[in-house]
């Protein structure tokens, strides 16, 4: 009996581990990944302030907390040290353009020249909708420098689509931009792999 | 009436209000945001640059083929358009053809893939050098520059775990920038929360947001 338990046991063990590998969630490819990124070799990113490159700016959002330290959260979880810093640097402004294109001299300018690798996280839109019930769609896109050596390390979008249908989720609708927020980050920062 | 009957109407009711709002959903929504004016001399001749039209991917940024979105009906509506309001406002459009010389025609080419900055208003180095060149021959040029940037999204979806909206939509951005001094003379932008249908009344509607604030011509 007991060894029946014991070799059930294994095989249980075994199909239960092999059904958790399979709903694990694979790496999210990123737009962009240098080829050379190694995630143990970024001691500390210094996180910018957050930006809101929002054309309908209707939905009121705590840009800095929602954008900046959920990101800064989920950057801890995954492993890696986060300060923010409020300084710029040489940069005059920041616009997407000039983030997703950035050339070597422009990213040598970006933030404290004490840092290395340099992170901006930005809102790209947020909209909510009621319909059946209540939705929110939200778009954020991120960018990691390498500061010292002027090249840009990781580039990506995350979006989230949420909604709730029913009369009730439709009294929810106010909600549903700081959900699909959330979810835009999770599947943003997703693409970064972890720190060992 | 039946106690059936009086249970019935609240959904009734329901329906009737999804069937309101869903309707609502459908229809764009315009944001225009403020117009930037500078004065606009009375003289000014401007050129109209090729519209620049990006279609991509929300989640990725693949560049996706405009001819799959109706490309070319949407720049031939928005450079008729643009004429048309920089006729009615009594502005003089300068032919870029005059501009004969090979590595001058060239150069609207080149302004033309600085749309998307241009048409923000963001006028760097690069672009002021084109601008001098052009300024070099008529001082009171302007370019007229414009940006359609659409961007296509997920649909919406009902299922079980609840439902999503669409995630589609375009932006239209024009600015009108002075050659000799590099100035932003007037600047504005349009979003649409869904894909641009060129014969919808929704694009034109957009169309005549965007220009609404557009200079008119003061007599000298």
């Amino acid at each position: 009996m007991s060894l029946t338990r014991k070799f059930f046991g294994k095989w249980l063990s075994l199909v239960l581990i092999c059904v958790v590998a399979g709903c694990a969630a694979p790496l999210k490819q990123a737009i962009y990944l240098d080829s050379g990124f190694q995630p143990q070799v970024i001691n500390q990113i210094i996180l910018l302030p957050a930006i809101d490159a929002r054309i309908d700016r209707k939905i009121e959002v705590n840009i800095q907390k929602q954008i900046r330290e959920a990101g800064m959260e989920i950057l801890n979880n995954n492993g890696y040290q986060v300060s923010l810093s409020d300084n710029i640097g040489g940069v005059t402004q920041i616009i997407e353009d000039d983030l997703k294109f950035g050339d070597p001299k422009w990213i040598k300018q970006l933030g404290p020249s004490e840092a290395r690798y340099v992170m901006v996280l930005m809102l790209v839109d947020v909209a909510t909708k009621l319909t059946f019930g209540s939705t929110g769609n939200a778009e954020v896109a991120g960018f990691l420098y390498n500061k010292e050596a002027g090249t840009i390390v990781w580039r990506d979008k995350g979006i989230g689509q949420v909604g709730q249908a029913g009369l009730m989720f439709m009294l929810m609708k106010g909600a549903m931009a700081g959900s699909a927020i959330d979810v835009a980050m999770n599947s943003l920062l997703s693409s970064i792999p972890k720190r060992p | 009436m039946t106690e059936n009957g009086i249970r019935t109407i609240p959904f009734y009711l329901y329906l009737a209000w999804v069937l309101v709002l869903s309707s609502c959903a459908t229809r764009p929504i315009l944001v225009a945001t403020s117009p930037v004016s500078g004065e606009v001399a009375p003289n000014t001749d401007i050129i109209i640059v090729q519209p620049l039209l990006k279609f991509e991917r929300v989640y990725d940024e693949a560049i996706l083929p405009a001819s799959d979105y109706q490309g070319n009906a949407i720049e031939a509506k928005m450079l008729a358009y643009a004429k048309s309001v920089v006729e009615t406002r009594k502005f003089v459009i300068v032919d870029p053809q005059i501009y004969h010389e090979v590595e001058v025609a060239g150069l609207f080419n080149q302004l033309c893939s600085m749309s998307p900055k241009l048409s923000m208003g963001v006028v760097d180095n690069g672009a002021n050098i084109l601008f001098k060149r052009l300024a070099s021959s008529n001082e009171r040029i302007a370019v007229l520059m414009q940006f359609f940037k659409v961007k296509v999204g997920p649909d919406g979806k009902i299922s079980t775990f609840g439902i999503t909206s669409a995630m589609s939509s375009s932006v239209l951005q024009a600015s009108l920038i002075s050659c000799s001094t590099g100035k932003v003379l007037w600047r504005s932008q349009v979003l649409t929360r869904q894909l641009p249908q060129p014969e919808s009344q929704q694009f034109s509607e957009a169309l005549e947001l965007l220009y609404q604030s557009f200079p008119r011509r003061k007599e000298e």
